[in-house]
């Protein structure tokens, strides 16, 4: 009895260990999901021109711009400009 | 793309934006579709409702009325700044009369994209890099990036997890889901907007989950999965505007994991993280890698919840090639205009190998050259807009 009650004190340590494992940080090329999530991020420097309070629309824009009589800052692109482009 | 860093990072601009309403917008749609919005545009810039071939891309300086002050496409901050002074000038020397605004019954849409945003669905960004190097020490080149997002229904989010889930649980993630990732998502879309895949062209989608942990208040899921993905450079969607794509010998392969959080009391994921890494060759002539026969490049894709701002609320780049049966779609179907002819009729007769040459100048889609082009007099719109831009 007391040889098994030494070994399940040995063995448990190793189940921990072996649940924690389980439970990591997945990891692929090299590198953990959050390394990778933190190297791929855009930088601040890489977001700078989303400093501009930028609308979504041609028509959202117009509807501003008469609501406030001011004139419109419009840029256009194939694919939109604050998405896919 | 390029404009993002060149024009609009540069500080002098965010100073000069403060003096307008800054808007943006995707200008194919704005020049080719039968919607009361795209009519008004256009009949503002060219002064004839009619559907136009060609880009009109650039910036644009517009008075409430509509009419266009000036305009000029360009990737140097010097030359927009030039302009925006031109611009602001000539619309304080604009008469009260002719600062009115138009009325949003002649130009409000009937249709755009975002009126289908699934509500309480998962709403996906995207972002795509290059990678340099070796696998296993592969390191992230900060030069162009691109991202998009995917929208999936909110029966479609649940749907990302088993029906009865429990801790340990493994199980595959719905074709459907997974396809709709790979097809639209995974693209080699870094330095250029790039076409979606077929269904033919799928050699292997697989997405698997495993439930990590699990309690009254959240479900934590652990994703792995691997995607192959290639085209033979035959149109093979049918009629949407993709089809207008120059389509060539292309593919994409990833291996990936993520994890994902589900909020019980909310029933929506209130964290989402996949990380796709894996390589993209041949090209569709848009995506800056002409050559079929070129190298493969290592990309990473990185897919997290999209932000609850107005750039996060966009529909996907391919939204209209979407296989969603909940999606309210326009009337009509994306219209052709004179000159312009889809892929789908200018599939060549010859291999693959002719095809990939291709032409960089085959479709009005292709990425032009700023052009440096300085609108020096008002445009002012012609009837039916008469009354209000005159």
């Amino acid at each position: 009895m007391t040889c098994w009650r030494l070994l399940a004190l040995l063995l448990f340590p190793l189940l921990i260990a072996s649940a924690a494992v389980e439970m990591d940080e997945p990891r692929i090329a090299g590198r953990s999901l959050e390394e990778w999530v933190g190297s791929l991020a855009p930088n601040a420097a890489e977001t700078a021109w989303e400093q501009i309070p930028w609308l979504s629309s041609y028509n959202a824009g117009l509807r501003v711009a008469g609501e406030q009589s001011r004139p419109m800052l419009l840029w256009l692109m194939n694919g939109h400009p604050l998405g896919c482009t | 793309m390029a404009g993002r860093r060149s024009v609009w990072s540069d500080p002098r601009l965010a100073v000069a934006a403060r003096d307008f309403v800054a808007a943006t917008d995707e200008v194919w749609r704005l020049q080719r579709y039968d919607d009361r919005e795209c009519r008004f545009f256009r009949t503002c810039v060219a002064g004839r409702p009619e559907p136009v071939s060609g880009s009109w891309q650039g910036i644009y300086i517009i008075a409430p009325s509509g009419e266009v002050l000036a305009r000029r496409n360009s990737l140097s901050a010097d030359r927009v700044l030039e302009l925006i002074a031109l611009g602001l000038e000539r619309w304080r020397a604009l008469p009260e009369e002719k600062r009115q605004a138009a009325d949003p019954e002649r130009y409000l849409p009937r249709f755009r994209w975002e009126d289908s945003r699934p509500q309480g669905g998962l709403i996906l960004e995207t972002l795509q890099r290059e990678l340099e190097g070796e696998e296993g020490s592969f390191t992230v080149r900060r030069g162009p990036f691109n991202r998009d997002h995917v929208w999936y229904a909110k029966d479609e989010a649940r749907a990302w997890l088993p029906a009865q889930p429990h801790e340990g649980q493994r199980f595959g993630v719905p074709d459907r889901l997974a396809r709709r990732l790979a097809r639209f998502h995974l693209i080699d879309n870094v330095r250029g907007q790039e076409g979606p895949f077929a269904p033919e062209d799928i050699r292997s989608v697989e997405i698997e989950g495993v439930i990590d942990h699990l309690d009254d208040e959240k479900i934590r899921v652990r994703f792995s999965g691997k995607t192959d993905l290639r085209s033979d450079g035959v149109w093979r969607m049918g009629d949407n505007e993709w089809k207008y794509f120059p389509n060539r010998p292309r593919g994409m392969r990833t291996e990936m994991v993520g994890v994902a959080r589900w909020n019980v009391a909310e029933g929506a994921f209130d964290s989402f993280q996949i990380v796709a890494i894996g390589e993209a060759w041949g090209s569709s002539g848009l995506n800056g890698r002409r050559a079929a026969e070129e190298s493969p490049q290592a990309v990473a894709h990185l897919i997290t919840l999209a932000p609850e701002k107005e750039s996060g609320w966009l529909p996907p780049a391919f939204i209209d090639a979407y296989d969603a049966t909940w999606l309210r779609r326009p009337e009509q179907p994306a219209p052709s205009v004179p000159g312009e002819s889809p892929a789908i009729d200018r599939i060549p007769t010859g291999g693959a190998e002719e095809r990939a040459k291709g032409t960089p100048s085959e479709t009005s889609r292709e990425p032009q050259g700023p052009s440096e082009t300085l609108l020096t007099a008002p445009s002012p719109c012609y009837p039916p807009t008469l009354v209000t831009c005159l």
